[in-house]
């Protein structure tokens, strides 16, 4: 499945417009986007997959125009194409790890592809920890624990939002190569946006925002 | 995973506010489940008990206390009134009067009160044997089936008669052994906890020596009783031939110009409901009280985890969940902290039937049915969990305002 945009730009609360330069990505490539802070980066990803409206353009997901979706079915089409990774984990802190992994087949996925949990909790190396609560584990587990979601929500396209900002160099390594990793496993897209310059070598595709 | 399972595992993961609006709730509903269910017990207890007597004349005192003592038997006797007094009243041919009913009382067995009476009593409460005969001299007993059952007494059994009303212990002397000639069918009234004599038994047992215990005469029927002036009743119940106004100014005559008093049950016990109703209605008022605290407690509660609510429902779109899903999730703790409140307080008000129904048998003779669930108590219920329903939607519509992209800023 392609990914493609053309002319998107968005208007923020202040009026202030924001051009982004088109993009086109096929399933199983990755793409890093880089620029320097407050650039609009994580804004051209939420509008990308639809969490901010666009202002004009279009984005192409396969034949459909994703853009122009009505709210429920654009939160169903994002749900199943659009696998998002932020900084910080976003996860149910009342569910334990495995309960918040299960979640990803709860509204889209078919109910059998949760069997493929343990098979992705064991990949992921969560194993350990899939009966603790998420207040009760590390927040490299609580990172791992959303590419476990990722991963069985099997998405067209994973897009991660400064994955790596606040990793040493140790760990920026193992989380790129995880996603890269994952993405490869279910023939996703990958799109990471980044100000951190140490993702550089990893990505032959790049553009920048600044 | 369901909604109601992702609704569980919120109140179980942060489980201190849930836990005390569900027993806020659970103290009311106790409380007031309880208040009504004894409201009703005591209402239908006192009408049918009244058994339709219009009058009751007895020594003067308070009224009420002779209403409950006459007729509910759940305190002491005003006094006594000589049955010279009193047989203008027992007249057959009396132009106001249907049926005079004389009580003598004074003495228990374990606490099971003894009235001696005359057929005219048993006609009116319409009493059947179940085993036996009637009274046929002195010293002989009918008891009521609950007597029976929980004296463990049948036929034939003998057993000595304690002075006083209550069980105090003091046995009498002289009047020797009475005995059961008869058992009453249930009857679900008072009368099933009472033992019945005729009333010259009620004398024969208060002389002090044997020689006046063996010449006490032997009466049964009212009439009889008429032949011993000088002896004493405790009471006699009246009832009316119809309605009049020399009848409803019969009462007052007899207050004002004969040493007895006449007391009107359905006055008297009119007045006490009054009384009695006023508590009943500040436990409920207090009750609602607790209640409506409960529900603040879970509108706030709600409120004040808005922030994780927007959070929680970031990551259930992104997922594919929709808004109403989230709605769902609030909704659900919200009913669950209701239902999960109602049921405990059931469980409550079953505790507490079970510990004082014993206490309030002996003492009352009322009991609170444990599986009775009236039209009040559902209206309660569907009450509690349509204001819980509404707790929860102040907050729920808040969140449903807010868009994902808001959400996902959302400071975690």
């Amino acid at each position: 499945m392609n990914l493609k945009t053309s002319q998107l730009s968005i208007k923020y609360k202040n009026s202030t417009l924001l051009r982004f330069p088109d993009l086109e990505l096929k399933a199983g490539e990755r793409i890093l986007i880089k620029g320097p802070s407050g650039c609009g980066k994580t804004s051209w990803l939420y509008a990308l997959c639809g969490i901010i409206p666009l202002h004009s353009g279009k984005i192409m997901v396969g034949d459909v125009e994703f853009s122009t979706l009505p709210i429920v079915e654009k939160d169903r089409f994002r749900a199943r194409n659009f696998g998002l990774i932020f900084q910080e984990a976003r996860l149910l802190p009342s569910l334990t790890v495995n309960e918040n992994v299960q979640l990803a087949t709860n509204f889209i996925s078919p109910k059998e592809v949760a069997t493929q949990i343990p098979e992705i909790l064991c990949l992921l190396d969560l194993e350990k920890v899939k009966n603790k609560k998420i207040g009760q584990i590390s927040s490299g587990e609580k990172q791992r624990t959303t590419i476990a979601r990722v991963l069985l929500q099997k998405p067209s396209f994973i897009l991660a939002d400064e994955p790596t900002s606040a990793l040493d160099d140790q760990r920026t390594e193992d989380v790129i190569n995880l996603l890269i990793q994952s993405a490869k496993t279910i023939n996703a897209g990958l799109i990471v946006v980044t100000h951190d310059l140490r993702l550089d070598p990893y990505f032959s595709q790049k553009m920048d925002l600044s | 995973m369901s909604v109601i399972k992702i609704a569980i595992k919120n109140l179980l993961h942060q489980p201190l506010a849930p836990i005390l609006s569900i027993l806020l709730i659970g103290l009311s509903v106790a409380m007031i489940v309880f208040s009504v269910r004894l409201n009703q017990q005591v209402e239908k207890r006192f009408n049918d008990n009244l058994a339709d007597i219009d009058l009751i004349l007895s020594a003067k005192g308070s009224p009420l206390q002779s209403v409950l003592c006459n007729l509910f038997h759940i305190d002491a006797p005003t006094g006594n009134i000589a049955i010279e007094d009193a047989i203008p009243h027992l007249r057959e041919d009396h132009p106001f009067i249907e049926t005079a009913i004389p009580l003598s009382l004074g003495d228990n067995y374990q606490g099971n009160r003894i009235v001696g009476t005359t057929l005219a009593f048993y006609d009116h409460y319409e009493l059947e044997l179940a085993q036996g005969r009637m009274i046929e001299t002195n010293n002989e007993v009918i008891i009521g089936s609950t007597v029976a059952k929980e004296r463990n007494l049948q036929l034939g059994d003998h057993f000595v008669s304690g002075h006083g009303i209550r069980d105090e212990g003091f046995e009498h002397d002289h009047g020797g052994e009475l005995e059961v000639v008869g058992i009453f069918s249930p009857a679900g009234m008072i009368t099933d906890h009472l033992i019945f004599t005729n009333p010259s038994t009620v004398w024969a047992q208060h002389e002090h020596d044997e020689e006046s215990f063996l010449s006490t005469p032997v009466v049964l029927s009212t009439r009889d009783l008429s032949k011993y002036p000088d002896h004493e009743i405790t009471s006699v119940l009246i009832t009316f031939t119809g309605k009049s106004m020399q009848i409803l100014n019969f009462g007052r005559n007899i207050n004002e110009h004969t040493k007895i008093m006449a007391a009107d049950p359905a006055i008297e016990i009119n007045r006490l409901y009054q009384l009695m109703g006023a508590g009943f209605d500040i436990t409920r008022l207090l009750a609602y009280a607790i209640l409506i605290i409960s529900l603040i407690s879970i509108f706030l509660s709600q409120l004040m985890n808005l922030k994780n609510r927007i959070r929680d429902m970031a990551v259930i779109r992104m997922l594919g969940g929709k808004r109403s899903d989230v709605l769902k999730i609030i909704v659900f703790e919200s009913l669950l902290i209701g239902i999960t409140g109602i049921l405990l307080g059931y469980l409550f008000t079953f505790l507490g039937i079970t510990k004082t129904n014993q206490w309030m048998q002996e003492s009352y003779q009322v009991s609170i049915p444990f599986l009775t669930v009236s039209s009040a108590e559902w209206g309660m219920v569907v009450l509690i969990l349509i204001v819980c329903l509404v707790a929860a939607l102040l907050p729920a519509f808040r969140l449903y305002k807010v868009n994902l992209y808001e959400s996902l800023n959302q400071d975690l």
